[in-house]
């Protein structure tokens, strides 16, 4: 009988340590919920082929992964020597990158115990990055099948990690639905860590750049030596000498985004995310905790939602015959297609910012009376933020209506005639923007983050106290974008796909400049 | 005393090779972490966290154990699986290779769950329940093991510093004369990046074996070092305190990812 009771004892606080575990680490701690990487078989088809560019990537995401800890740990104020500091590192990385690729957990340890999800997050896109690679890296796979391949791969992330997916629409649109413009740090990282930015917009010129050297090499030995030749030109020009701004898909990789748009897509909601967070971590006036719930609020807004499949291809290639063994100053200037994405929010937002600065437009009587009912619900609008506020809406009555109440104020204040006062400040706003979307401090620029220079400009205008605060944002102003983005491209043609039938040539690409 | 190791090795053996080939044609998944402290892969200890949900991996350990003059050598062959998100399951067919005698030793099955991956506050904690068959010469019953795994970062963790603390009970189901019936283990340790391929691992290991008084301490160090996105090396030594510990240890192991 003895050994029967000992076992009942053991049990009972066996099962009692196991529930009381359970319970509690759920309660105050997030969950792991790591990922092994699938069996393909295409699996390391492109640390095999090319292993000089694997381990190139290796040194970007350590860069990735070691900024997010001296951001997190070292305050704003020593931003220079961090900076130099962060920047000396990583250049002897790049000079001697490790040999497999580090998760963001290696280097900085910090970061992913203060906001696991943003890492796990991370990490799956890295996975997908090395997937697509993979797949062109493979000879195995058919020139004409690479794009089967490729969206098998997004419906595999897709679905894997179904809770934290980043969205495959085009970083217009989610970048509007994130609305950090307005938020206090927004821009401080370029302007403050300008060598460790800069050396992230030579990344973000370094993946389409391969992905872009596989697309015109195909399948054969052409693609190996395109990749050298590319590699070549990333150390002697373009890492000396970066791009100033972030290069999207679009841009530097126009044929691989027809081939598979979701992937490219999801790539910039990555990289943009990137610059997010090191602009939130860098930001002092928050405590960790507040900088996790706004970090979150943006996870969400950046995340997958229901119907973005439909958005995938509408973008446009200003150089879809681009060469990505050129790097000119087209490349390297920093107006492009992020500069102008934030520059046609900030137009969109104006309105909204000139009815709440004092500098009043002029409304039509109609409009007036349309938007003074849905302006005294500025406070109730505001309490409807919910963080992933565009998310599941579609079959909640309530929210259809508050969704037309919204789109018919927001048509209103859009509509309003800004006067010429305010018209002169939406100019010197366009243009104290384009300053912070340049890397570094540059002459006439109003020290701080974009919201910083706002205030200076607009003392008068009220900002929503309650948007402003870490995990808030003002659902209104999100719609407003959004309907400005629906207003510009909504009606805009899916771009097509590309002809994968022939194994193209980089010998073609002379003739097509 | 005849051994129980060759009626029984081929078989194992047989089983252990044909799950690796069905791995090897059947979707699985890959990448070996040197991060995830394995026991015994070079230390005892192991840290809370599992093998990512589909992950298939070969482990094989093997130990030199110079005790009161003997040498035993102990090949300890693994396949862990991660069949669920924070879930891994293990089964391992230990060898041991004395100077008297050959024999297999009690074939082990555990199952894993992770709670939570650490925070700024509250530690990773896991929980490990764990059988031991009796596959070994004169071992009787089917014993039961429960442990509780933590890791805790030191301050900043600026190097990936990281304690561990594991700790063990084990029920002796069928005890025999000289035999305890309740046995308890202790690891205590410390891990550290090297470098991005390479972790430092070191312990501080209390152990009750299941005969009455005897104890060991132990105390290790090795390194786990990724050779390749789909393997790991893992080489360590250790050395015992006390009449019943080994007065010396080496370990080397390695990881295979399908």
């Amino acid at each position: 009988m003895k050994p029967r009771t000992s076992w009942r004892r053991w049990g009972a606080i066996a099962l009692s340590t196991v529930l009381a575990l359970s319970l509690g680490s759920r309660a105050i701690a997030e969950r792991r919920n790591l990922v092994s990487h699938p069996r393909t078989p295409y699996r390391l088809a492109f640390y095999n082929r090319h292993n000089r560019s694997y381990r190139v990537a290796g040194a970007l995401h350590f860069a990735h992964s070691k900024l997010h800890d001296v951001l997190l740990l070292t305050p704003f104020k020593n931003h220079s020597a961090e900076d130099a500091k962060l920047y000396a590192e990583i250049i002897d990385f790049y000079n001697n990158p490790p040999r497999i690729e580090p998760s963001m957990e290696l280097y900085a340890p910090y970061s992913a115990r203060a906001t696991w999800r943003l890492f796990l997050t991370i990490d799956s896109i890295h996975l997908l990055h090395e997937m697509t690679e993979d797949i062109m890296s493979d000879a195995d796979i058919p020139w004409n099948q690479k794009g089967k391949a490729l969206y098998e791969a997004y419906e595999y992330y897709k679905s894997t990690y179904s809770d934290i997916a980043l969205s495959p629409a085009p970083l217009d649109v989610t970048m509007r639905r994130a609305a950090v413009m307005m938020k206090p740090y927004f821009s401080l990282t370029r302007n403050y860590y300008p060598q460790s930015n800069n050396f992230f917009y030579a990344a973000h010129w370094w993946h389409p750049a391969v992905y872009e050297s596989m697309m015109v090499s195909g399948n054969d030995s052409e693609q190996d030596a395109t990749m050298q030749r590319m590699e070549d030109l990333f150390q002697a020009q373009v890492v000396p000498d970066p791009p100033l701004r972030m290069i999207l898909s679009r841009e530097g990789m126009p044929r691989y985004s027809r081939l598979s748009p979701e992937t490219a897509n999801i790539f910039d909601n990555l990289h943009m995310l990137h610059g997010i967070t090191y602009d939130i971590f860098a930001y002092d006036g928050w405590t960790v905790e507040e900088k996790r719930a706004e970090l979150y609020r943006v996870l969400d807004a950046m995340s997958y939602q229901p119907g973005d499949e439909k958005l995938v291809r509408k973008f446009t290639t200003p150089k879809p015959e681009i060469n990505p063994l050129v790097y000119d100053q087209w490349v390297k200037s920093p107006e492009g297609a992020m500069s102008q994405m934030m520059l046609e929010m900030l137009d969109e937002m104006m309105p909204m910012m000139a009815n709440s600065s004092g500098v009043h437009g002029h409304q039509t009587h109609a409009n007036r009376e349309t938007s003074q009912p849905h302006d005294s619900h500025d406070e109730e609008g505001e309490n409807h933020d919910n963080h992933d506020g565009h998310r599941g809406h579609g079959n909640d009555e309530n929210h259809h209506q508050d969704d037309d109440r919204d789109r018919q104020a927001n048509s209103n204040l859009s509509e309003m005639t800004m006067s010429a006062e305010m018209q002169e400040m939406h100019e010197q706003l366009r243009t104290q923007l384009k300053l912070k979307l340049t890397p570094g401090i540059q002459e006439g620029e109003i020290p701080g983050s974009f919201a910083d220079a706002m205030h200076a400009m607009m003392p008068g205008m009220e900002m929503s106290s309650h948007s402003m605060k870490a995990g808030e944002s003002n659902p209104k102003m999100v719609e407003m974008m959004l309907e400005g983005w629906r207003q510009k491209y909504g009606d805009l043609a899916d771009i097509e796909g590309i002809d994968m039938e022939r194994d193209p040539s980089p010998s073609e690409l002379s003739r097509r400049e | 005393m005849k051994s129980r190791l060759w009626p029984i090795a081929p078989s194992v053996l047989a089983i252990l090779t044909g799950v690796i080939a069905g791995l090897g044609i059947s979707k699985g998944a890959i990448a070996a972490d040197h991060l995830n402290l394995e026991e015994g892969l070079p230390a005892e200890v192991e840290d809370a966290y599992p093998l990512g949900f589909g992950g298939f991996e070969f482990q094989g350990v093997f130990h030199y154990d110079r005790v009161e003059g003997e040498d035993i050598f102990t090949l300890d062959p693994r396949l862990e699986w991660g069949f669920a998100r924070n879930w891994q399951a293990k089964l391992s067919v230990p060898v041991v290779l004395g100077s008297e005698e050959n024999d297999i030793g009690d074939i082990s099955a555990e199952v894993f769950y992770n709670f939570n991956t650490e925070t700024l506050s509250t530690p990773a904690i896991a929980l490990s329940a764990s059988a031991d068959f009796p596959t070994g010469s004169d071992s009787e019953g089917i014993d039961p093991t429960l442990k509780l795994l933590v890791t805790k970062s030191i301050g900043t963790g600026n190097n990936l510093d990281r304690l561990h603390l594991n700790l063990g009970w084990t029920y002796n189901s069928e005890q025999q004369d000289n035999e305890r019936q309740n046995a308890l283990s202790v690891a205590l340790g410390y891990s550290r990046r090297l470098g991005s391929e390479t972790i430092l691992v070191s312990d501080i290991v209390f152990e009750q074996e299941k005969e009455e008084d005897a104890e060991i301490y132990l105390i290790e160090l090795g390194v786990r070092h990724q050779l390749s996105p789909l393997n790991v090396l893992a080489i360590g030594a250790g050395v015992g305190l006390g009449e019943e510990s080994p007065d010396l240890r080496i370990t080397a192991g390695f990881q295979q990812s399908f």
